[in-house]
């Protein structure tokens, strides 16, 4: 289950999103990672996925950037946690706030964890590999969410 | 209403016929302002229309049989004690007039000696006019009381504003905090990232320069990330909100040491206790802590194991108590002992040691807002003790 | 992250607490854990009732470890609870049970668990599980409770 199951990641920063694609390539993730690059592109991508059969290609982890453009990811956290087929999805907030407000704020509104974006390559493929060891081995997932 | 009515020092006069024109022209001769009032009803009205006191006789009120008077002079102020002059016969008693604490009553028996009935008028009439300062003390009392009710009002409002420019730089702080670490932070990743990766993609295809070159990339952003680091936690610190409450030293130090396993592996830390309870904000103690025991560790000669011991003293200047941090690291002369503390007051070559020159402002900045202060007494070559002055816990 | 913070372990059986202690152990977690034998007892915790409403001898956990089968109050149970509380909704919850039926993660997730794991019944497994823990919710991830004593990230130490 978990190689098929593909990865949304919702970031508006090229650069990021170039070295996430390459720091999860590094750690061996060969889920199929699909790009946001703001809230509403997010928003609508995961509406579409309602409409898809049961479990097929419904992103069960989506790593999640608190400032975009157009939609904050606060906002997008809210509004995906009151959909029926999205409340079990795994959301980790991935962003370079350190600010307790937000980490207390995301968590509240049902953020699965909150990691702040390293700095260096090397705290960035160590990131990767947590992930891949967490979430897509040993964490067991809702199916189908 | 235009304001309160001034004293009238008007004598009014309710006598019998012939006596009333008689006396009034007598009156009027000696310079007292007087007037003639018809009946007992009309006296009561002037009196309310304001007068100094009345002339009148005693048969006039005991007619009263409407309680015309008594009822006019329950009508007056509190402050009001209206006089009144009453001539009697010789024969009466004043147990015929109405018993009233009301009254304000001067007998004078008739037949009247002119020089006794004006020391009465004027008598009656000085009262009269005390009784109208009195009343105006109980206004200018009554004004000031209102003056401080709204005194106190304008106090509350600026209160609320205070307190709202307050939450407004605290939000601006924050605001900027979160801007200055996604804004500057970004393009410090970006540096960093593309770096590394055309080392790790076409670092075969350069020379040792070139490698050099990008590694070179890698470090001053690196060291950015650092100093943006530096700066949030003192702009925080400046201007952020604290709470003082009671803190273990002690704790906060262990604290510091299992979170960087820098300083478990690199450095020795002894504590000797005990470490007493102080005053403090726990994350700006932890800053405290983790700034000094981290430049113990960096700032040692090649090759030696940095040692710090921590230990409490209480202070001389007053009843804090001083944590002490010795550490056996490359020293300072004492011309630098105060410059040291400032940002950006580094006092060795930056190329030997790494250090943004803020931490030490930071840990001063932070005591300062706990309410104590720092220093440091050293000697080149032969360590340093740091010292943090804080208030004892209540 | 402070290493005072308190793990609350919310499980019943007394076998699973002694090899949970022993695998934290290994994975070189400090934290001070507290247990708890079932529901009652963390919702006691949690809001501070009883003898626990000593806050700085029982403070709110930076993690709290949920076993689903209680008795009494379900695991289940407990997890509503938490995520209506809000004071200490936003508290991560890492679910670990025994039980592998998959309807038991879907409805894990949908009442707000941060994870989900399954126990099995080696000793390995158990501190496979407490070394991710430690590396991932104490060392990588961001909690409410760990940013409280902390201004900024480490200046010195890389």
């Amino acid at each position: 289950m978990t190689e098929s199951v593909p990865i949304l990641l919702v970031e508006d920063n090229e650069d990021d999103v170039f070295f996430m694609r390459r720091a999860l390539t590094a750690a061996s993730i060969s889920n199929p990672v699909f790009v946001a690059e703001d809230g509403q592109k997010a928003i609508a991508y995961l509406v579409g996925t309602a409409s898809r059969v049961e479990g097929d290609n419904c992103p069960s982890l989506i790593l999640l950037d608190l400032k975009l453009p157009v939609t904050k990811g606060l906002d997008v956290l809210a509004w995906l946690r009151q959909q029926p087929h999205l409340r079990g999805t795994v959301v980790l907030i991935l962003t370079s706030s350190n600010e307790p407000s937000d980490i207390r704020e995301a968590y509240r509104l049902g953020a699965n964890s909150y990691l702040v974006k390293p700095t260096t390559t090397e705290r960035l493929n160590e990131l990767a590999k947590a992930l891949k060891n967490f979430w897509l081995e040993f964490n067991s997932f809702a199916p189908g969410s | 209403m235009t304001g309160p009515p001034v004293f009238e020092e008007r004598l009014l006069v309710l006598l019998p016929g012939r006596d009333a024109e008689r006396t009034l022209q007598i009156l009027s001769e000696s310079k007292i302002d007087c007037v003639a009032c018809h009946n007992l009803p009309a006296l009561c009205d002037s009196i309310h229309q304001g007068a100094g006191a009345a002339l009148l006789t005693e048969e006039a009120i005991l007619a009263d049989s409407d309680h015309c008077l008594e009822n006019a002079l329950r009508r007056e102020p509190p402050w009001s004690n209206f006089p009144l002059i009453v001539l009697t016969q010789q024969t009466s008693g004043i147990r015929h007039l109405p018993a009233s604490a009301l009254l304000n009553v001067t007998l004078v028996e008739r037949p009247v000696r002119f020089l006794t009935l004006r020391s009465v008028i004027d008598a009656a009439l000085r009262h009269r006019r005390h009784q109208y300062e009195i009343r105006d003390t109980l206004l200018h009392l009554q004004q000031a009381q209102v003056d401080l009710k709204t005194a106190n009002r304008d106090l509350e409002i600026r209160v609320d504003e205070r307190t709202r420019k307050l939450q407004e730089t605290i939000s601006e702080l924050e605001a900027f905090s979160y801007s200055v670490s996604h804004d500057l932070r970004a393009p410090l990743r970006s540096m960093q990232g593309y770096a590394h990766a055309l080392l790790e993609d076409y670092g075969q295809q350069l020379d040792d320069q070139g490698r050099k070159f990008l590694a070179k990339i890698s470090s001053g952003a690196a060291r950015l990330d650092l100093l943006v680091q530096d700066i949030l936690a003192y702009s925080r610190i400046a201007k952020g909100q604290i709470t003082l409450e009671n803190v273990s030293p002690g704790d906060i130090i262990r604290d510091v040491v299992e979170t960087y396993p820098q300083l478990r592996e690199k450095a020795s830390v002894t504590i000797k206790p005990p470490l007493p309870t102080v005053s403090a904000h726990p994350a700006y103690l932890t800053q405290c802590v983790s700034n000094l025991l981290g430049n113990a560790v960096k700032f040692v000669a090649p090759g030696v194991q940095p040692q710090v011991t921590v230990w409490a003293e209480p202070d001389p200047a007053n009843d804090h108590v001083r944590l002490c941090f010795e550490d056996n690291g490359i020293g300072l002369a004492p011309q630098h002992f105060k410059d040291i503390f400032e940002i950006f007051g580094r006092v060795n070559a930056g190329h030997l040691y790494e250090g943004t020159g803020i931490g030490l402002a930071i840990v001063r900045k932070a005591v300062e807002r706990m309410g104590g202060t720092v220093g440091v007494t050293s000697e080149l070559g032969k360590g340093s003790r740091f010292w943090l002055s804080l208030r004892r816990a209540a | 992250m402070s290493a005072t913070s308190v793990i609350l372990v919310v499980e019943d059986r007394e076998d699973d607490i002694i090899l949970l202690r022993k695998a934290l152990s290994v994975a070189a977690v400090n934290n001070p854990l507290h247990f708890v034998r079932n529901g009652e007892e963390a919702l006691a915790y949690l809001s501070g009732e009883g003898k626990y409403a000593r806050r700085d001898e029982f403070p709110l956990p930076l993690l709290i470890l949920l076993d689903l089968k209680l008795p009494g109050l379900s695991g289940f149970d407990v997890l509503a609870w938490i995520r209506q509380q809000e004071g200490i909704r936003a508290l991560p919850v890492v679910v670990l049970t025994s039980s592998d039926q998959l309807s038991d993660v879907n409805r894990a997730y949908e009442l707000g668990a941060n994870s989900f794991f399954v126990k099995e019944f080696d000793f390995q497994n158990f501190v496979d599980v407490a070394k991710l823990l430690e590396r991932y919710w104490l060392k990588m991830v961001k909690t409410p409770q760990s940013s409280r004593n902390n201004t900024s990230k480490p200046t010195r130490q890389d």
